[in-house]
């Protein structure tokens, strides 16, 4: 991608909470796997010694001073796209999990589909939720059911944390209530009339810590998206083609 | 109860259902509170809508004295209130959220550890080694 002003300034965006086990190996690999995009790790207010190693490692940090939320944290990160002027931001999850060797390709694709939010999806190739807790598995199938029935458009991964959003949506979703940045904003952005693809990738195991979702949250997870997956749907469709 | 009474309840119930989501969407009432609120409702709906059920909730709560209306009056005020409170929790809690996102992005454009950036006065962030 390129603009009037020359080549795309592109963000790769990492929220971090607590992870002092695994965000130094992170950092190394965007800086070695993806060396022409510019990084900004979000802090989401950690405890333990995350913000003593990023500040260490010289790396560009927005550090919330309390803990909002991996939701809020990538509304950060968009914010902080938008008041910098970029022309894309790469989501990232810092567990370890993703591949930073993947986001060169998946930007490439991203570039050739001319989409808004590119999602680098687990599932799109076998089409299968193998190797995932039940309980996981049930609710990416619901939420998968759920963005298809409303929006007409099979999405497979809706909650991956490895993404491409266009700047064009910036403005859309900076100021917009959401829960972890899943099936809410994309039934938002693709019923807005925006384009939304998926594209193959691969996930390490994780070595250190454990999922952001324990038992309750991952029961209140499911009504708070699904209202508003809901809510955006109805209001997209009610503000298309309004100024 | 008499069925004009039921479907005014009905009404009453989509219209503040209505309200929610219009307080959610324009994020002056956390999600969360919203999906409480509206099961809440729904449920209060639903029982007072089937008088089967409404029978069944009377008996198992044995304690519905002789004031019905006033206890819906109540009730209502009640819902109104918390709806009120939650709502004000919700912008002081969005304040406080835009603040710290705010102070974030602030101090992290502010110290770009951008080597090309400080180079060539870029004001843009970035994190490239040379």
């Amino acid at each position: 991608m390129t603009t009037v002003f020359g080549p795309a300034r592109v963000l790769v965006a990492v929220p971090v909470f607590n992870e002092e086990r695994t965000v130094a190996s992170v950092v190394a690999a965007v800086r070695t796997h993806a060396p022409r995009f510019d990084l900004v790790m979000i802090n989401d207010g950690s405890s333990d010694a995350t913000e003593a190693i990023l500040r260490d490692l010289k790396v560009t940090t927005a550090t919330h001073l309390c803990n909002l939320g991996y939701g809020r944290a990538i509304q950060t990160a968009i914010r902080y796209a938008r008041a910098n002027q970029y022309d894309a931001l790469i989501t990232l999850d810092a567990d370890g999990q993703h591949r930073p060797e993947d986001v060169e390709r998946l930007y490439a694709d991203f570039e050739a589909g001319g989409v808004d939010i590119l999602i680098g999806s687990r599932f799109v190739e076998h089409r299968r939720y193998e190797n995932t807790p039940l309980l996981r598995r049930l609710g990416m199938r619901l939420f998968s059911a759920v963005v298809g029935t409303l929006t007409g458009q099979a999405i497979y991964d809706t909650s991956s944390g490895l993404k491409i959003v266009h700047r064009r949506v910036f403005d859309l979703l900076a100021e917009r209530p959401f829960v972890d940045f899943h099936a809410e904003v994309l039934t938002y952005v693709i019923a807005s009339g925006h384009r939304v693809a998926e594209s193959p990738i691969a996930v390490n195991e994780r070595h250190h810590g454990s999922s952001m979702y324990s038992w309750f949250s991952a029961i209140e997870y499911l009504p708070k998206v699904a209202f508003l997956t809901l809510m955006g749907f109805v209001e997209a469709r009610l503000m298309k083609g309004k100024p | 109860m008499p069925s004009t009474a039921v479907v005014a309840i009905d009404l009453i119930s989509a219209a503040v259902i209505a309200w929610l989501f219009r307080l959610v969407r324009r994020d002056r009432l956390h999600v969360g509170y919203g999906v409480i609120l509206v099961a809440v409702i729904l449920a209060g709906a639903f029982v007072l809508s089937v008088p089967p059920v409404l029978r069944a909730v009377n008996m198992l709560g044995g304690i519905i004295v002789a004031a019905p209306g006033l206890i819906l009056l109540t009730l209502a005020f009640l819902v109104l209130m918390v709806v009120y409170l939650l709502s004000q929790v919700t912008l002081l809690a969005n304040r406080l959220t835009r603040l710290v996102q705010e102070l974030a992005i602030r101090n992290a454009s502010a110290k770009p550890t951008n080597v090309s950036a400080m180079n060539t006065g870029d004001s843009g962030p970035s994190d490239k080694f040379v």
